[in-house]
């Protein structure tokens, strides 16, 4: 019950694919460990690798065989509680898709403070990718670049500030020209 | 408008709209009023995603759920009246209510009272200096008109309201100094408390409030740590440069006109304050009377629309000969999604709240 008091989890908690620090791809880790009425990460999921069994305040379940990685439970989600990791995104570095519900958006290649569960600063990122989509309720996923040892710890990003400047590059558009542009490429 | 209606609907929050939203279903000449210029009750502040079932938006975002079910109401079947309120209820059918001009009245069989709730105080030293909100009010200054309450804010209450509206100042680029919560544990959901936890945003558990400091509006609060049953404990004073206290210390639901109609109120801790009694179908101790969402106790968005949409196919029973078996499908499946909802720990206070108001019929 550490975390009804503290607000944090204990990443123990929560199940992982079996020797997931060998996996080469995207799978998602649901920080979701107490039993709330709310279900909406078990519909969404297009592989129905998700399931909520009886009662709606029941703990979701994944099946990580079934799961593509499309992120869809992540941008869904109303906890913003479901991250995807990928623990060996290129030989270097993993990869975290995480929800980022702040403007102004960062943008691609651009570097980062990474942030933990604790809201501690743990060095620097980049960031790959942002996904807008209206299937993730306007809430935008951004993938990012971390050290192979902080993938289960990093939780969160902030903008590095610049010389007296603080925040992202605001690119000026609104969501939705955002969210057009991208689908245009 | 007219003078009498089959139905009248008093609030226009989510218990409200789905009360009429059913209730159209089978019949017509419903009136739904709210005293807002606006429908959709809480539910038009709320700009982060609801947690809660499919069938009841979740995932959504609380203003899109309002437009949503405003949008899928019959309007030649349910009309609307904002702006106007209902001040009083005089037996067996008649409802008094007044807009900025004039007060009239309206007759009906039926009244379902789904007029939501309002937010508590709590007493500290200064507890009226400008810079003191509301988490209500904040809300609306800040997701309605777009206006931030101020630069650093103190948060009350680690209740769902209380992390879910920290989050939505932080959105809009305020700094929040901590949230206090008085019990030894943080009462809304982990989910929640996460999001502010990993923005660095320190939760203050076994803390409260002691007072505000300030010339003209709040300068600075202290709180400080309270025992077992919420004493302050001495020399345990925490200082903090803010200009604006929001309290989220609860919500109490609001029956008067229920009270004033005569229903049997009951006090129920575990629905925050007094609620009429009422049975399974909403219905309360006076015939043709229900009660739906938040003013039968508090709950969440997904328990008023149930509710209200089992006091809505109730009301018509009597009104319309209808098909049946397809209107019993829909009350025991409304049953069971309502059992289902309050499982769980966080379930726990409804289900025994609800044991104590249950009339049997
Ligand atoms: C910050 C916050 C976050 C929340 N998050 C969630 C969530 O994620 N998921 C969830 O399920 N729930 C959530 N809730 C709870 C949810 O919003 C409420 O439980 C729900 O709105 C209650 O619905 P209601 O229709 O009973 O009351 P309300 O929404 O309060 O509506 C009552 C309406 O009645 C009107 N009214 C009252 N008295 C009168 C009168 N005398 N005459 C005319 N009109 C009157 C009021 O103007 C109001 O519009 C949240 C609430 C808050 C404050
Ligand atoms: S990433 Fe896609 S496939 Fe995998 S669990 Fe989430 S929604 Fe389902
Ligand atoms: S949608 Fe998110 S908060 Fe809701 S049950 Fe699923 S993981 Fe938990």
């Amino acid at each position: 019950m550490d975390y009804k008091k503290t607000g944090i989890i204990d990443i123990n908690k929560v199940v992982l694919p079996q020797n997931w620090e060998e996996l080469t791809r995207f799978f998602p880790v649901i920080e979701c460990i107490e039993k709330i009425p709310c279900n909406p990460c078990s519909w969404c999921c297009p592989k129905e690798a998700i399931t909520i069994q009886g009662d709606i305040t029941n703990l979701p379940e994944i099946d990580f065989d079934k799961c593509t990685g499309c992120a869809i439970c992540a941008g869904k989600c109303p906890g913003l509680a479901i991250f995807l990791v990928n623990p060996n995104f290129d030989e270097q570095y993993s990869a975290i898709i995480m929800p980022y519900e702040f403007r102004p958006l960062p943008v691609e290649n651009q570097k980062v403070t990474l942030i933990d569960r604790h809201g501690n600063e743990r060095g620097n990122g980049e960031v790959v990718k942002i996904r807008l989509s209206s299937a993730f309720e306007k809430t935008p996923l951004v993938t990012v670049k971390v050290p192979k040892e902080l993938i289960m710890e990093i939780r969160h990003i902030r903008a590095i500030k610049k010389s007296g400047k603080s925040g992202f590059r605001d690119s000026g558009k609104t969501w939705e020209e955002q969210l057009a542009q991208q689908v245009a490429n | 408008m007219k003078d009498n209606y089959n139905i009248v609907i008093v609030g226009g929050g989510p218990a409200g709209l789905s009360a009429a939203l059913e209730a159209s279903k089978y019949t017509d000449k419903i009136l739904l009023i709210d005293e807002n210029l606006k429908a959709g009750g809480q539910l038009i502040k709320q700009t982060h995603k609801f947690f809660g079932s499919k069938n009841h938006h979740a995932s959504e975002r609380g203003i899109n759920i309002a437009q949503e079910l405003i949008k899928s109401i019959d309007s030649d079947k349910v009309e609307f009246l904002s702006g106007v309120s209902a001040s009083g209820f005089y037996k067996p059918h008649t409802l008094l209510l007044e807009d900025k001009e004039r007060l009239y009245r309206v007759n009906s069989d039926k009244f379902i009272f789904a007029t939501g709730a309002s937010e508590n105080i709590i007493p500290f030293v200064n507890n009226d200096l400008p810079g003191v909100y509301g988490a209500g009010a904040v809300q609306t200054l800040m997701n309605l008109y777009g206006v931030v309450p101020g630069k650093r804010v103190l948060m009350i209450g680690a209740g769902n309201i209380g992390l879910i509206v920290s989050y939505q100042l932080f959105q809009c680029g305020v700094e929040i100094a901590g949230v206090v919560e008085a019990s030894p544990y943080i009462g809304g959901y982990s989910v929640h408390a996460a999001k502010l936890r990993r923005m660095q945003i320190p939760i203050y558990t076994n803390h409260s409030i002691k007072a505000a400091y300030g010339d003209e509006c709040v300068e600075k609060a202290v709180i400080a740590e309270v025992d077992s049953r919420w004493n302050i404990i001495k020399n345990t004073e925490k200082e903090f440069d803010v200009d604006t206290i929001c309290l989220a210390v609860g919500l109490t639901p609001s029956t008067e006109l229920l009270s004033q109609a005569g229903c049997d109120m009951v006090y129920v801790r575990e629905l925050c304050g007094y609620v009429p009694k009422h049975d399974k179908f909403m219905e309360t101790s006076i015939s043709g009377v229900f009660v739906a969402g938040d003013a039968s106790g508090i709950e969440e968005a997904s328990a008023a629309m149930l509710e209200g949409r089992m006091a809505g196919l109730k009301a018509c029973y009597d009104i319309e000969k209808f098909n049946r078996s397809e209107w019993i499908n829909s009350i025991s499946h409304i049953e069971f999604e309502l059992k289902s909802l309050r499982s769980g720990p966080h379930g726990e206070k409804a289900v025994n709240g609800k044991k104590k108001i249950d009339i049997q019929r």
